[in-house]
């Protein structure tokens, strides 16, 4: 017990995300195992808004801020450039949200993989435009209030599954984590990194701003969203093998969405809709896992 | 070593000697000959670098950021639509201070369908702060290319090298093609004092106040305005290695010349035997093929045409609401300087063939001859439908 | 932390790249709310007649570090291989482990601990050249003595009899041996620099500056009050301990705390500062204090080790840095050196996160600046 938990220092305090923000811890538990051999690259989002203010910033790894739509792609180019210059080594670390990810960035990031490009990509999912003001995208759950799905125009469309794209493009590793599960997080980032290869992490990133939750919450609902299997733990190898990671017993959805006032405004017949989706995409997912628990 | 070679090929063949190390680019008519040579060329191993077959052009110059920030020589190539959907990418280019150098072939945009010669493509472009040099011939494209690395290196701006889309891309001529070693002595290895690197961990591009904002964007004004006498400088020291210069403003016969034919592009050529065409009439004519588009060559522009009363110019192009962006640029750059009445003419978008009787006639117009075609605006347009 | 001076747009590199870090932007102007690493006390702790740290103890057990463990205990309690074996053990009745599983086996961590090898080296106060005699070795005059020894006095045990210990040489079969008692005893004079008499007759007390009579476990006239009490003859007026009612062998940690209680009013006695005081804890940390949810469940276990890993530290800051891996800020860190856990209060936002992710309760939300 007399070392410290976290011995990396690549982030240092002084930045200006929201107090509590789960994308910040996320950054912490990715850069510990990754380390100072880490070039990271990510795109317009809640993180580069609040890495720095030119000229300065809060991160001890060399980052690139690039444009909305190019993560994966931008990230290829450093890739290329490190292998020219013998640095195949040096971990390339694409970083971005959900709406990078899933939305506009999704062409670049199917690009990269169809290449099997060598980089670990982390896709910070907080389920909505964050950055420019909690507007949906297609990482929003069901039912769910943002700005562009207020009361009146509610999302009706499921989570976008992202992961299925991405084993669809029969990758080395796949897999998904939760901010609240700091260790398992940390074990798959150490799996990505022993691999060669694109290499993909979707990771639960809580938001108490958007998700309207008090702050000190953002690892237990991140907790109770695994729980309640509305963002379930599992890896997919070379896109065909699926396992599941050990989780606590299934609950029903109704303490995780009452913790967060983004599903206050939803009505029983709503709620009816979420467990339904979250239950019926869990029941494919453990068909799809079978016997395998992860190793 | 002489060799008969096309535009597109000639293309390739540079980003060889250049030893570029990085090429990530996607193909697009009448470009593709060069993308396809640089995969054969890496595939032999003739080419040190790594390709990225990448999926969309906006993804092709993503890859060239990261790899240029990174500290390679990276290097691309498309034409009009790629071009267009390069768009938010350029501005990051340039304003990411990345010498990045590309080839543009120059095609018309759609609607409709064409994918003949026209400028607007790389014109429009003309604000994200990219140096555009436009060839007039096959050795042009070669030697140009060697000629921006060697400045876009040194005054860390990507440069814009445009070939008219299938009378340069597709037209083979015979050129001198340097060796090696040559073109080594002349383009010494990318080695920048900034990058993007572990050994020295920063953040590019992160989010950045009004206050140092504006100052970043007077430095990089401040910078490209200086790339005038900059390639002027490696355009002399490359003439003085290979015999041959590429300045950004090249004039024909200009010392006493009262009308002067300004083009850009392959309507050079043309643009001179049109002048000499004039000159035997006793019209004291001269041609300028105006190279370099941006920066705005203010300084030699001006010199050359000091003595012009009339500026007879070519735009192959055009921005709607305004008039021909060339005619445009040149009476930004007379304004209060200088007396010449500058005579704008539409022709040749979309592949319409210029020749040098018609650019002769443009001449003769503009000295109070037959009308050539439709006045509307500032402009006059040729060969089109009333 | 200054951020740089920039006089001239060409002190920046060309290309838009940082040049130093955030740590200048005191974001800690942000927060309404202050977290403060505040132990709770642990309900062991609190039900141990004696205020003895269990957790500390039992976090050295589960470190494999017996002696540390036996130190944290021998600062409260000169016999913890006799409590560890008699004593009714009101903690593990209290134990919140109960709530997830099986309640921790407490006082046999406590013999385990008292097994250690060695005494250990507990800070003796300088010398005060003050002579102390007690009169009757039972567990309440020897924790008087013990404590009165490490207050830097002269202390001597008179003991009537042939072997120290008082009541506790007549415990059943099977709960105290005799040789375990004996080396306790004498592990407790060497930590304290007591010395122990036993057969001891008056006349023993000339230049004494205090005497002390340990009645508490006789019977009131009894064979054995008046032999100690004749011991005291001839000396100054005795400071004497009493109890109504005695001791039950189960009660030997209530006999040892009216020791220690005695000690302190021997040295007001003779002018001295106290020896002993509990330390000011916050209050007694209950299952809400808890998150139960990041203890896994876990069989009890014969090895000491092993069941001393089963014990949730209850309000008592154990180290486990839960705090420190969940700032989202990195202000919440382990000191190496000074073995705390400290808050970088420029930077802290207030979030709360560290304070209920803390299983055990022992960082709270302050309203201060």
């Amino acid at each position: 017990m007399n070392s410290k938990i976290l011995k990396q220092e690549l982030l240092a305090p002084g930045h200006m995300g929201c107090p509590g923000c789960g994308a910040s811890l996320v950054m912490r538990y990715v850069l510990e195992v990754l380390g100072p051999q880490t070039m990271v690259v990510m795109p317009a989002g809640c993180w580069p808004t609040f890495v720095g203010l030119y000229p300065s910033t809060c991160l001890r790894v060399p980052v690139m801020s690039v444009p909305f739509a190019t993560t994966a792609m931008a990230a290829a180019g450093v890739r290329a450039s490190l292998n020219r210059q013998g640095k195949s080594e040096t971990n390339v670390l694409a970083w971005a949200g959900d709406g990078g990810t899933f939305d506009i960035g999704l062409q670049a990031l199917s690009g990269a993989a169809e290449k099997n490009t060598d980089l670990i990509y982390v896709c910070y999912d907080n389920e909505a435009y964050m950055n420019t003001g909690i507007q949906r995208s297609s990482a929003t759950p069901p039912g769910c209030w943002t700005t562009t799905t207020p009361a009146s125009a509610p999302k009706v469309e499921p989570k976008k599954n992202i992961m299925e794209i991405m084993a669809a493009h029969r990758i080395p590793y796949a897999a998904t984590a939760s901010v609240g599960y700091p260790r398992d997080l940390m074990e798959k980032v150490e799996k990505a990194k022993g691999l060669k290869g694109t290499r993909f992490l979707h990771i639960l990133a809580s938001c108490p701003t958007g998700w309207r939750h008090e702050t000190e919450l953002t690892m237990e609902v991140a907790r109770k969203a695994v729980q309640c299997r509305a963002f379930p733990l599992y890896e997919v190898w070379d896109g065909v093998r699926w396992s599941l990671t050990p989780m606590a017993a299934k609950t029903p959805v109704t303490d995780y969405l009452n913790m967060q006032g983004r599903f206050k405004g939803m009505s029983a017949p709503q709620r009816e809709v979420f467990q339904t989706w979250v239950d019926e995409d869990w029941e494919r997912l453990r068909e799809k896992c079978g016997d395998n628990q992860a190793a | 070593m002489k060799k008969v070679i096309m535009g597109t090929e000639t293309a390739a063949l540079a980003a060889v000697l250049a030893r570029v190390q990085v090429v990530a680019a996607y193909p697009i008519t009448p470009q593709t000959v060069t993308v396809e040579e640089l995969s054969d060329y890496i595939g032999k191993g003739e080419l040190d670098a790594e390709y990225i077959t990448v999926e969309s052009e906006h993804s092709a110059m993503a890859a060239c950021v990261g790899a240029s920030a990174t500290g390679s020589r990276a290097f691309t190539a498309t034409s009009s639509q790629g071009l267009a959907l390069m768009h938010e990418m350029l501005h990051h280019a340039a304003g990411g201070r990345l010498p990045i150098v590309m080839l543009n072939a120059n095609r018309a945009l759609s609607p409709p369908w064409n994918l003949y010669c026209d400028h607007t493509d790389s014109l429009s472009q003309r604000d994200t702060g990219w140096i555009q040099y436009y060839c007039c011939d096959v050795q042009d494209v070669m030697d140009s290319t060697f000629i921006a690395y060697r400045v876009a290196e040194k005054v860390m701006l990507p440069v814009m090298i445009n070939l008219d889309g299938f009378y340069l891309t597709h037209t083979s001529e015979i050129i001198d093609v340097p060796d090696q070693e040559e073109v080594d002595r002349y383009l010494p290895p990318y080695d920048p004092a900034d990058k993007v690197d572990v050994d020295n961990p920063s953040t590019y591009g992160c989010v950045c106040g009004a206050d140092l904002f504006s100052s970043l964007k007077y430095r990089r004004q401040m910078e490209t305005l200086a790339v005038e006498q900059a390639w002027q400088e490696a355009s002399d020291e490359f003439a003085a290695q290979f015999g041959r210069s590429h300045a950004p403003v090249q004039g024909h016969n200009l010392d006493d010349a009262e009308v002067v034919i300004v083009t850009i592009g392959t309507a050079g050529g043309a643009a001179q035997l049109a002048a000499d065409a004039l000159r035997k009439q006793g019209v004291a004519a001269g041609s300028l093929n105006l190279a370099m588009v941006r920066p705005f060559p203010h300084q030699s522009f001006r010199r050359a045409v000091s003595g012009a009363k009339h500026l007879v110019v070519l735009d192959r192009d055009v921005s709607y609401g305004g008039e021909g962006i060339v005619a445009q640029e040149i009476k930004s750059c007379l304004y209060g300087k200088s007396s010449a009445q500058v005579h704008g003419f539409i022709a040749g978008v979309g592949g319409m063939d210029i020749t040098e009787e018609l650019l002769a006639d443009m001449a003769r117009e503009a000295l109070g001859g037959q009308k050539q075609g439709l006045e509307l605006g500032d402009s006059i347009w040729i060969k089109v439908l009333p | 932390m200054a951020k740089k001076q920039i006089d001239s747009i060409m002190q920046l590199p060309v290309m838009p790249l940082t040049i130093e870090d955030m740590t200048w932007n005191k974001t800690g102007t942000w927060r309404l709310l202050t977290p403060v690493q505040q132990d709770k006390t642990a309900p062991c702790r609190a039900a141990c007649p004696l205020g003895q740290p269990v957790p500390q103890m039992i976090h050295q057990l589960a470190e494999g570090e017996p002696a540390a463990g036996l130190a944290l205990l021998m600062a409260y309690n000169p016999m913890p291989g006799v409590t560890g074996r008699l004593c009714y053990h009101p903690c593990q009745a209290k134990c919140l482990r109960k709530e997830l599983d099986q309640g921790i086996a407490i006082q046999s961590l406590e013999k385990s601990a008292s097994q250690a090898e060695g005494a250990p080296a507990l800070e003796r106060r300088a010398d005060t050249g003050k002579l102390v005699a007690v009169c009757g070795s039972g567990p309440a005059g020897l924790a008087a003595a013990y404590f009165l020894g490490l207050a830097g006095n002269t202390v001597t045990v008179l003991e009537p009899g042939q072997v120290a210990g008082g009541f506790l040489t007549q415990a059943k079969a099977g709960q105290l041996a005799p040789e375990v008692l004996a080396k306790e005893i004498e592990r407790l004079a060497q930590v304290a620099g007591v010395q122990i008499k036993t057969q001891a007759a008056p006349n023993f007390l000339a230049g004494m500056d205090l005497v002390l009579v340990d009645e508490s476990a006789c019977a009131p006239d009894s064979a054995e009050a008046q032999a100690v009490s004749a011991l005291a003859k001839g000396g100054p007026e005795p400071l004497v301990l009493s109890a109504e009612g005695g001791f039950k062998a189960s009660q030997v940690a209530h006999a040892l705390a009216l020791g220690r209680e005695a000690a302190n009013q021997a040295q007001e006695a003779l002018g001295l500062p106290a020896i002993f005081a509990q330390p000011e804890l916050g209050p007694v940390a209950t299952v809400d204090d808890l998150t139960l949810g990041f203890f896994a469940p876990a069989e009890a276990s014969e090895q000491a080790q092993e069941e001393a890993a089963r014990c949730l530290s209850c309000g008592t800051c154990n180290l486990c840095q839960q705090c420190a891996l969940s700032c989202p800020d990195a202000c919440c860190n382990l000191n190496e050196a000074g073995g705390t856990i400290e808050i970088d209060l420029y930077h802290c936002k207030g979030c709360g996160i560290c304070s209920y992710e803390c299983p055990r309760g022992a960082l709270v939300m302050e309203n201060q600046p």
